[in-house]
């Protein structure tokens, strides 16, 4: 019997690995790309053995362009995220703690929000970036990030916030606390941990976003997913350079996402799934 | 002086009221046990003493002054949760000198008092580590010092041995107790369990649905029930019931025919049953003896619980009636054994229709007038909780 | 006391309770909110009913229904909706059912199993700019592809998959994208599940896939209910990837409704058409909605 339990455990695991092997490869593909001549990027058979070069790296660093756009997706997620917050906190410390007959549909109404399809409202959205000014903004691409995010970002607050137990909130009332120290000294320390994976999750989505960063700016405040898309037919002998590009484009995402799994769950989900 | 004063107190939950009108007084220094099955009110009332909960109508005075709109931390009282509700992300230190860092007190007065509140519970070793990091009777203790470092006139505490096991519980139930012999302090404690209640309160407030059934000293409550409820919540195992008959009323005592049609006399006063009424008999576990020269029934032994030091009797007597029986740890009592059974009249209660006890003839002799503060557990040494003979360098 | 019962719960109604400003609280939120929901949908509406065209900009003119009429009669709107459902119909079985599958094979104890996870997720991630032109230019390129040349290798030729296979193509993308996203949302619904109640139905005899029939499937239902309403919400509006490779293309064969109206606001500038399919969109997108709502409030409940 624990034999064949050690061989089936074997195979699943070989099973497993193939899957995320299979799963992985084209992220490591375009990775090792990265490291390779641009005659070795095209070269058949693939190679798989090769020397390394940093070279595209060089290049795409010393690329002035390319930190442009690399610095609109970080100030854009950052931006957005930190608006989504500050207008979020106070509303799920609201709802969390002193819940109105309101509340509940509120917080659903919020979500719906999130079901809007964007295209929907592409034309409007575009006009009226036209006419403010707000066209290949950054600014104008934060407002909209802020408002597509908030729904989640207000949810995962709201339900970190329920978490915190009520006994310990009544204790620090009871030895004395005013509203704000209550908040300072016991709430947000308890809560911090979840804000983090919060604010975390808004920027992954705003880096990622794909719709309006492609439709909105052009040049000035593109993202690196504009940047990125506009090699949609590169000659073949950008291929290494866009894969450095495209790898340092996606490193830190990638990264976030491995540390903050489980967080990420909750907020993908609306708390559904915990 | 700590007094706390509840005056035809409401509190109406929507549609449900939860309390029915309570009056109570607690006097300073007093150790009051409210004590009740799950739903009856005890820890509501607790919580709109505190603060925590509003009163829907009567009056709450402490030391006089009413105290209905005051916010709960300017009572002048303190509370010990039943989870404790430590802050997890402070040490013991920082959870107890809380209190004093909202009001404003610098680093170092706080720092010490709860130095000092540490010593007194024994946390010393314990002032820079996080609640995770500590047992349960040590978050306990903590919770308990969080409290003790505000001074309080009053002591709040929501079953705070719940969550303890059974040793860890007996230990600090004495803990509570020579807290509050040392310090003097008036202290309002919330169970479900009568033990902690009998052990620990000098008055216990018995409530059931939202009302006072009895309020006394654990003597009065165990040996003068009021009702049937009173009778059966006090004394574990609980106390035995049977119907009776009412066969003859003297004023040396009333006659009642039990099932099985033996008759008992107990000692009560005469002017409330009248011959031919149904009755309640209630005798206590301990109370029942086995006793072969005098029988009142036979009982049919269905389940022995030995303990050691003393073994517990299911029988099953004549009328179907099963009865509980405590009797010497050391009597070789197997299933299926046919026990006599003696009830003594004067040690049984009365109850009527109503479930009202009918007043004994004479009260037992705890409780009578003199005896009904709470006497201090007398030791061979008193135990010491602030050791005035610390060496300061310490 | 009778007398002011009702006021005096009002007055001391407060005190048990901090006093806070609850509506300016979350007034701001709300109001951001309905501004976003109202103003463009508002200006959808309007321009639906308008001849506007921003290239001949004076051209302005109430058209009725015409916008909808001529939409609704143009055969593109219907091929686009027709690949939408294509899309997502595809892509949701794809991605639940060997995400499921996956899930059950993740949960098990396997040694690197942490890492094996990290890099099975790692798709979902990236950006799908940067993903479909992985999958465009490194691996499907008829010359310098991977696959083809490894097709090649084996003397099998070939594939043009964007042009012989697009709309396949753009689903094997976006279910490479999303299939993390199920395996993590259904592992993490699957080890929430408690082993006493496998263990239960061990000791009642059941063996692997009664196992998982009766006891892990319906577990995970729910799981499964929340990750599809999810996809779809997302996959009705698949628009990136599209973009980026075959730009709906070849003709109209990978031209979902997102890309149609795309195709009319920004490259022929038809502002009416593309809001009255802008809100057929929407319409599209509230009856999904609305069953994903409900499943959420359930959990709110709870």
């Amino acid at each position: 019997m624990a034999n064949t339990q050690k061989r089936s455990s074997w195979l699943i695991g070989l099973l497993a690995w193939l899957v995320a092997c299979i799963l992985f490869f084209p992220i490591f593909w375009m990775f090792i790309t990265s490291f390779k001549t641009e005659v070795a990027a095209v070269a058949t058979p693939p190679q798989l053995f090769f020397t390394p070069t940093l070279e595209n790296y060089i290049d795409v660093q010393a690329r002035a362009d390319y930190f442009n756009y690399a610095w609109n997706s970080v100030i854009i997620s950052l931006g957005a995220t930190v608006f989504a917050l500050l207008l979020a906190i106070p509303a799920a410390y609201a709802m969390a703690f002193f819940p109105t007959k309101r509340t509940k549909s509120t917080l659903l109404w919020m979500l719906s929000t999130k079901m809007l399809p964007s295209v929907g409202v592409l034309v409007p959205i575009y006009i009226l970036g036209r006419e403010s000014g707000l066209l290949d903004t950054r600014i104008g691409l934060i407002v909209i990030y802020t408002l597509i995010n908030l729904p989640i970002v207000v949810w995962m607050i709201y339900s970190f916030f329920k978490e915190v137990p009520k006994e310990i909130l009544e204790a620090d009332r009871m030895d004395g606390a005013t509203t704000y120290q209550e908040v300072a000294y016991v709430l947000l320390p308890l809560a911090l941990p979840g804000i983090a994976s919060t604010a975390l999750l808004s920027v992954i989505l705003s880096w990622n976003e794909a719709f309006w960063s492609l439709n909105l700016t052009t040049f000035d405040a593109a993202p690196l997913t504009a940047f990125i898309a506009s090699f949609s037919s590169p000659q073949g002998l950008f291929w290494a350079k866009l894969s450095a590009a495209s790898t340092l484009a996606i490193a830190p995402i990638l990264l976030f996402g491995w540390f903050s799994q489980k967080q990420l769950v909750r907020g993908l989900t609306f708390g559904a799934v915990k | 002086m700590s007094t706390v004063t509840l005056k035809d107190i409401h509190k109406t939950y929507t549609e449900t009221e939860v309390i029915k009108g309570i009056d109570l007084d607690i006097n300073d220094g007093e150790f009051v046990v409210f004590v009740g099955p799950s739903g009856c009110g005890k820890s509501t009332l607790l919580r709109m003493i505190a603060g925590l909960e509003d009163i829907t109508s009567g009056d709450l005075l402490i030391d006089g002054e009413r105290m209905n709109n005051v916010p709960p931390d300017e009572r002048g009282l303190a509370m010990v949760f039943q989870t404790y509700a430590l802050y997890p992300h402070m040490t013991v230190a920082e959870n107890m000198a809380f209190s004093l860092r909202v009001a404003g007190v610098p680093k170092a007065q706080r720092y010490e008092r709860a130095k000092e509140v540490g010593r007194i519970l024994q946390l010393e070793p314990l002032l820079n580590r996080k609640p995770g990091a500590l047992s349960g009777g040590q978050r306990q203790r903590v919770a308990i010092g969080r409290a003790l470092v505000r001074n309080p006139k009053v002591f709040l505490l929501d079953e705070p041995l719940s969550n303890l096991d059974a040793t860890l519980r007996g230990d600090m139930r004495l803990e509570l107790a020579n807290l509050h012999n040392s310090l003097g302090a008036t202290m309002i404690y919330v169970t479900h369990d009568q033990i902690e209640a009998m052990t620990l309160a000098s008055k216990i407030v018995v409530l059931q649905g939202g009302v006072i059934e009895q309020i006394g000293a654990p003597m009065e409550l165990y040996h003068h029930p009021r009702n049937r409820f009173v009778a059966g919540f006090i004394g574990s195992p609980k106390m035995n019931f049977l119907p009776v008959m009412t066969t003859s009323v003297q004023d040396s005592g009333t006659a009642l025919r039990l099932p099985g049609d033996a008759v008992v006399t107990v000692p009560v006063q005469p002017k409330t049953l009248m011959v031919g009424d149904r009755a309640t008999l209630g005798i206590r576990p301990e109370s029942l003896q086995i006793d072969g020269n005098n029988p009142t029934f036979m009982g049919e032994v269905l389940v022995v619980e030995h303990l050691g030091d003393v073994t517990y009797l299911y029988v099953k007597v004549a009328g179907g009636d099963t009865l509980i029986l405590e009797t010497e740890g050391d009597r070789p009592v197997v299933v299926g054994d046919r026990v006599p059974i003696y009830v003594d009249g004067n040690l049984c209660h009365l109850f009527d229709a109503n479930d009202n006890a009918i007043p004994k003839a004479e009260r037992h002799h705890l409780t009578l007038e003199k005896t009904n503060e709470r006497q201090p557990i007398q030791q061979s040494e008193p135990q010491r909780l602030v050791n005035k003979d610390r060496h300061p360098a310490e | 006391m009778t007398s002011s019962v009702a006021a005096q719960s009002k007055r001391s109604a407060a005190k048990s309770q901090r006093k806070i400003p609850t509506l300016a609280l979350v007034a701001p939120s709300v109001i951001v909110l309905v501004l976003w929901m109202v103003v463009p949908l508002a200006m959808a509406v309007w321009y639906s009913f308008q001849r506007y065209n921003l290239l001949v900009p004076d051209n302005r003119g109430f058209a009725g229904l015409r916008n909808f009429t001529f939409i609704l009669t143009d055969p593109s709107l219907w091929i686009s909706i027709g690949t939408t459902l294509i899309l997502v119909v595809s892509v949701l079985a794809i991605t639940i059912s060997l995400g499921t599958l996956l899930a059950v094979l993740f949960n098990q104890d396997f040694p690197g199993r942490g890492v094996a996870r990290v890099l099975a997720i790692s798709p979902f991630f990236v950006m799908p700019t940067v993903s479909a032109l992985i999958w465009k230019n490194m691996l499907m390129h008829p010359a310098n592809g991977l696959f083809a040349q490894i097709t090649q290798r084996l003397g099998l030729g070939a594939i043009d998959w964007f042009a012989d296979f697009p709309l396949l193509s753009i689903i094997i993308i976006v279910s490479w994208e999303w299939l993390p996203f199920a395996l993590l949302i259904l592992l993490t619904a699957i080890q929430s599940l408690d082993t006493d109640q496998l263990e239960a139905a061990r000791m009642d005899g059941a063996k692997s896939f009664s196992l998982f029939r009766f006891v892990v499937l319906p577990h995970l239902s729910r799981a499964i209910a929340v990750v599809a309403m999810i996809e779809t919400i997302f996959f009705l509006t698949i628009f990136a990837e599209i973009f980026v490779t075959t730009g709906g293309g070849p003709g109209l064969a990978t031209t979902n409704l997102a890309y149609y109206i795309y195709l009319k606001a920004l490259l022929e500038f038809d502002v009416g058409g593309a809001s009255a399919g802008g809100l057929i969109a929407v319409v599209l997108a509230n009856l999904v909605a609305i069953f994903l709502i409900r499943s959420v409030a359930q959990n709110l409940d709870s």
